[in-house]
């Protein structure tokens, strides 16, 4: 212990001791890795002074060498935990006088700021992957970080994997060109595969150059299931029955925060606590369609201690630690248990103390996840994260960048870019299509010569042929595409949030929706304005797209391991062993390696649930490809519904051979046809031809709606395809539609072993394990509107009846 | 197309039968015309010189698409509503194979190119006629509609499309839109864009409460009732 005290400077030991702290091992760690000079990866609990960490060898190093020059980059995933980190810094700095100065840079800084920031850098400069790209694509880019010594990446779990991360890599393999001596760090809380992040941070995907630095363990958290009276509904998502134990807990603690899945959620279950606050204690809402006015004052208010509770989504994910949370509850299923472990972490950031958490399952398949993620939770299992080959768009915009920076040698550019893990393997042709669609759009057809953004010098180099591009560059760049929406506006103006186009353009003026939990009605629509006024009238609320979290694979396992052994029942509610053992009479218990599917006769149509655990984007996917070849096979589908447990089709013609629909080669012959075909592969086109540039976001003085976007990318999509199917953007487009928007690894590997795995299950009648599935279809038939939570839990109660046999 | 034998998608207007063809242009049996509006001829390359090099082969299908109808309907005269090219530079930038086949064209069914906002009277480069607008058989053709128009009157340049939802997901076609005076085209270009038809820029043109959208789908000629979003 002594020795590794010794390793902390006398004044910085004493600052330590003055803060009535000893220095943790993982501080000295990362100390001692920066003096041998290498890069580190720190996984740290939250609370455990991980920031710090990150920052104390560059505070030891300016301490011991003040200089003039940009020491140490921090880059962070949000603009706002960039300023609270600054904040932070500020106590060491003054308190030990160190000759330090801390800047941050976002697109909010001021213009003037942000020029005098590359004139004089300060010694930490503190920001965002998309303004770093930006400084990189300055011609004094060069000069500024010719003797940057660090950089630290915050949360990095957050972007590493997406498309930010492939920016971020292509910016680091530039910065350590600039500055050969670089040593990175990333930080992080939840981390399941540590290897992978030390490939994805090292120079070279040489994950040996990377030391892991592992922090103590904190205290484990103590988290416990809400159940009202021990009871768990059929069906539902939103928890809502358990509002009154949810209000009783925020009246219990001092700040709670209460997350849900989505923005709808959130919206209902901050409608439902309002009508049970009979104390009218503050609670806010905070959501990602809420105006970031509307955000940053809920923020505000929590940081002021002002909230007793706060409604969130995954907007809260990451941000700001706010001391005084003390009590995190999730409503509905926490999908995985990282993300449950990070939304716990939001509360008590004491390292010695466990932090407190409740979860409230929505129905009982999300009483099996919770209590799956409990025991991963407690088993120190994370979910892993998915590497994928770096995006094509995302590259093209830094070639842009770096074009604007300075004229470069295709060959050197291309080294300098397979440095960064994600495009380790670009080949010299691939690269060379990629620069042509930067240059010219890449056609077969060349006819755009003359309107070269990119003009060649020879031999083998490129320089931007007129400065109109670099601005057009500055304009356009980003990598947040956000998808087309109307703002939500009072009529003197004020901002309230922005909601999804294809809500939207089912209102007509007279009628009333939920939002920023206030019940609204539409005056007019105008353009991309909704006007809205005040209502008493009965409002619904809104449907937001955004990605949908899928269960993970992980929690998945342990759902199939608790269906396939009874034993682990024991300590269930009575209703959810009810359900099970019920189940186990009736039909079967799928197996962990098994694919139970059944099939049953219900008020007139044929039924068919599979039950493959994959989570609700390979379902879908699924549900398309399977009705796609039961149309095919005349089978008349008439629809069908995914779930993260179970896909349930209907059809006017009984199924007799599942096998055959599940066949691997669905892949080969409906997939491609209905990923063309489907709107899935033009919403991924619409953001890679943003991200790509190849058309512009906004233009001097004008910024394009979301609206204007989508149709013409449509169009260009059309006539690219038609034309030059083999389009880079295309091949960019596809990947995106592959991975992000079916789950293709998953839906392969569900297919792979289907054959020979599935148990069919032929039924007389609807099954224990289906009345969650289908009590969602009746709700979705019947109120396609409005959802009657009521005539919901009636439809449930019916087919339960059914299915238990009790009729 | 024979017009002795009209298809379903024929619907009468200003006295005249009219066939609504698929690929959002218009036949009038009568003329042995083929109506089409805002073909934005070198709209990608327009966007091109500015930087955004859209997919180089919009007038290609344009054409295409334009010699297609004009084969199957055996149209004597081709009428074009106006903004037939992008802007007034699109010949200097038109591939000459493209110049030539339009020329062809041009001369071969007699192209009437009605001058619109953005090509103005510059589709002289190509043969045919040239004209503000066009009387005939007491029907105004023209590219902006006139809002003080008594007579019938087919029009352009404001690229109608009908937005709906089914299942949740919003679907938008380009649409024509029609009431008694007034029959307004979908722009025919492959890379036009569209307004829709709820626009108040558009609606100020349609105030009866008779106002239609029309799409042809699957052979049929599907009617849509506009109503007015704004508040009085």
């Amino acid at each position: 212990m002594s020795a590794k005290a010794m390793a902390l400077p006398p004044p910085f030991a004493q600052w330590f001791a003055q803060q009535g702290w000893k220095p943790r091992s993982h501080q000295i760690e990362m100390l001692s890795a920066a003096r041998r000079g290498e890069h580190a990866l720190l996984i740290a609990a939250t609370g455990a002074g991980k920031t710090l960490a990150g920052f104390l060898p560059s505070l030891v190093e300016l301490a011991e060498q003040p200089g003039e020059r940009l020491h140490t980059l921090y880059i962070s995933p949000l603009k706002a935990l960039a300023a609270d980190v600054g904040r932070n810094l500020e106590r060491p700095i003054s308190d030990m006088k160190l000759p330090i100065r801390v800047e941050s840079r976002s697109g909010d800084t001021g213009s003037s700021q942000k020029a005098r920031q590359r004139a004089h850098p300060p010694h930490i400069l503190l920001t965002t992957p998309e303004s770093l790209s930006l400084l990189l694509s300055y011609p004094d880019s060069f000069a500024i970080f010719a003797d940057v010594k660090r950089v630290i990446l915050d949360e990095v779990h957050a972007f590493a994997t997406g498309k930010r991360g492939d920016l971020l890599s292509l910016s680091l393999a530039r910065l350590q060109r600039i500055a050969p001596d670089l040593r990175r760090t990333a930080l992080s809380a939840t981390i399941a595969d540590p290897d992978a992040y030390r490939r994805w941070l090292a120079p070279d995907g040489a994950a040996n150059r990377v030391a892991l630095i592992q922090g103590e363990a904190g205290a484990p958290p103590d988290i416990q299931l809400l159940l009202p009276a021990g009871t768990i509904p059929w069906a539902g998502h939103s928890g809502r029955y358990a509002i009154a134990e949810v209000m009783a807990e925020i009246e219990r603690h001092q700040t709670t925060i209460i997350f849900c899945n989505t923005r709808r959620l959130a919206e209902l279950i901050f409608q439902q606590l309002w009508r049970a606050n009979e104390q009218a204690l503050p609670i806010g809402l905070h959501h990602g369609s809420l105006d970031q006015e509307a955000r940053q004052k809920a923020e505000h208010a929590m940081a002021k201690g002002r909230l007793r509770a706060l409604v969130a989504t995954s907007s809260l994910d990451l941000g700001l630690d706010w001391g005084n949370v003390d009590c995190v509850i999730q409503m509905g299923a926490p999908k995985g248990s990282s993300r449950l472990l990070q939304r716990i972490g939001r509360a008590n950031h004491r390292l010695d103390e466990p932090s407190r958490a409740l979860i409230v399952p929505g129905n009982r398949f999300e009483f099996l996840e919770a209590r799956a993620a409990l025991d991963a939770i407690t088993a120190g299992e994370r979910d892993a994260d998915q590497f994928r080959p770096g995006a094509l768009d995302v590259l093209a915009q830094h070639v842009t960048a770096m074009a604007c920076a300075a004229p470069f040698q295709e060959s050197d550019l291309l080294a300098e870019i397979r440095t960064a893990q994600p495009y380790q393997t670009m080949d010299a042709e691939q690269f060379s299509r990629l620069i042509q669609f930067v240059a010219d759009g890449g056609y077969a057809l060349k006819s755009y010569d003359r309107f070269r953004r990119l003009a060649p010098i020879e031999p083998g180099g490129w320089r931007i042929s007129h400065p109109q591009f670099v601005v057009q560059y500055r304009l356009n760049a980003g990598i947040i595409v956000e998808a087309p929406s109307l703002s939500v506006r009072f009529r003197n103006g004020r901002k309230l949030g922005k909601v999804d186009e294809s809500f939207a353009s089912t209102l007509i003026p007279g009628d009333s929706f939920t939002f920023a939990g206030l019940d609204l009605e539409v005056e007019s629509i105008r353009d991309t304005d909704l006007t809205v006024r005040a209502t008493t009238k009965p409002a619904r609320i809104p449907s937001y797209m955004g990605a949908r979290m899928a269960l993970s694979t992980r929690l998945a396992d342990r759902v199939r391991h608790f269906l396939a052994n009874p034993d682990s029942w024991q300590d269930f509610p009575e209703d959810v062993r009810h359900w099970l053992t019920m189940q186990a009479q009736c039909s079967a218990l799928p197996q962990p390696d098994q694919l139970l599917v059944e099939s049953f006769p219900h008020e007139g149509l044929h039924y068919l649930i599979a039950y493959p655990f994959e989570g609700w984007n390979a379902h879908q996917s699924l549900g398309m490809l399977i009705t796609k070849r039961m149309d095919r096979d005349r089978l008349q589908p008439m629809g069908f519904i995914a779930t993260d447990y179970a896909l349930a089709i209907w059809s006017l013609q009984p199924v007799a051979d599942p096998a055959r629909l599940f066949h691997a080669d669905i892949m080969a012959d409906e997939f491609v046809q209905w990923v063309e075909g489907s709107h899935l592969l033009k919403r991924a086109f619409r953001e890679v031809a943003v991200i790509g540039g190849l058309i512009e976001r906004q233009h001097p003085g004008k910024r394009k709606t979301g609206r204007q976007v989508t149709f013409s990318t449509d169009l260009i999509f059309d006539v690219l395809r038609k034309y030059e199917p083999d389009h880079l953007l295309l091949e960019a487009a596809w990947a995106d539609a592959r991975e992000r928007l079916t789950d293709v690894g998953r839906l392969s590997d569900l297919l792979e072993r289907a054959a020979g795995s599935m148990q069919h299950r032929v039924l007389n009648r609807v099954s224990p394990l289906a009345v969650p599935i289908l009590a969602l279809l009746g709700r979705e038939q019947i109120a396609s509107t409005d959802v009657d939570d009521a005539l919901f839990e009636k439809i449930a109660e019916k087919l339960a009846v059914e299915a238990m046999g009790q009729g | 197309m024979p017009s002795a034998n009209l298809p379903r998608t024929s619907f009468t207007f200003g006295g005249q039968r009219f066939v609504a063809l698929p690929d959002r242009a218009l036949y009038w049996p009568q003329q042995r015309a083929l109506i089409v509006a805002d073909l934005h001829f070198e709209k990608g390359s327009a966007f091109a010189a500015n930087g955004q090099h859209l997919p180089p082969y919009d007038s290609h299908d344009i054409l295409s698409r334009l010699l297609i109808l004009a084969e199957q309907s055996q149209a004597q005269q081709i009428f074009c509503l106006g903004d037939s090219f992008h802007d007034r530079n699109a010949a200097a930038r038109m591939a000459p194979d493209l110049s030539g086949r339009l020329s062809a064209l041009a001369a071969e069914r007699h192209i009437c190119w009605i001058a619109g906002n953005h090509d103005g009277l510059s589709g002289s480069a190509w043969g045919g006629s040239i004209a503000d607008e066009i009387l005939l058989n007491g029907i105004v053709l023209r590219h902006e509609s006139l809002a003080h128009e008594s007579r019938p009157e087919i029009s352009g340049h404001y690229h109608p499309k009908l937005r709906f939802s089914v299942h949740g997901r919003t679907l938008s076609r380009p649409c024509f839109l029609i009431n008694e005076k007034r029959l307004m085209l979908p722009a025919f270009g492959s890379l036009a864009g569209g307004m829709d038809v709820h626009n108040a820029e558009i609606m100020r043109l349609f105030d009866q409460n008779d106002c239609q959208a029309m799409i042809v789908a699957d052979e049929k000629l599907l009617h849509f009732p506009v109503k007015q979003r704004r508040q009085p």
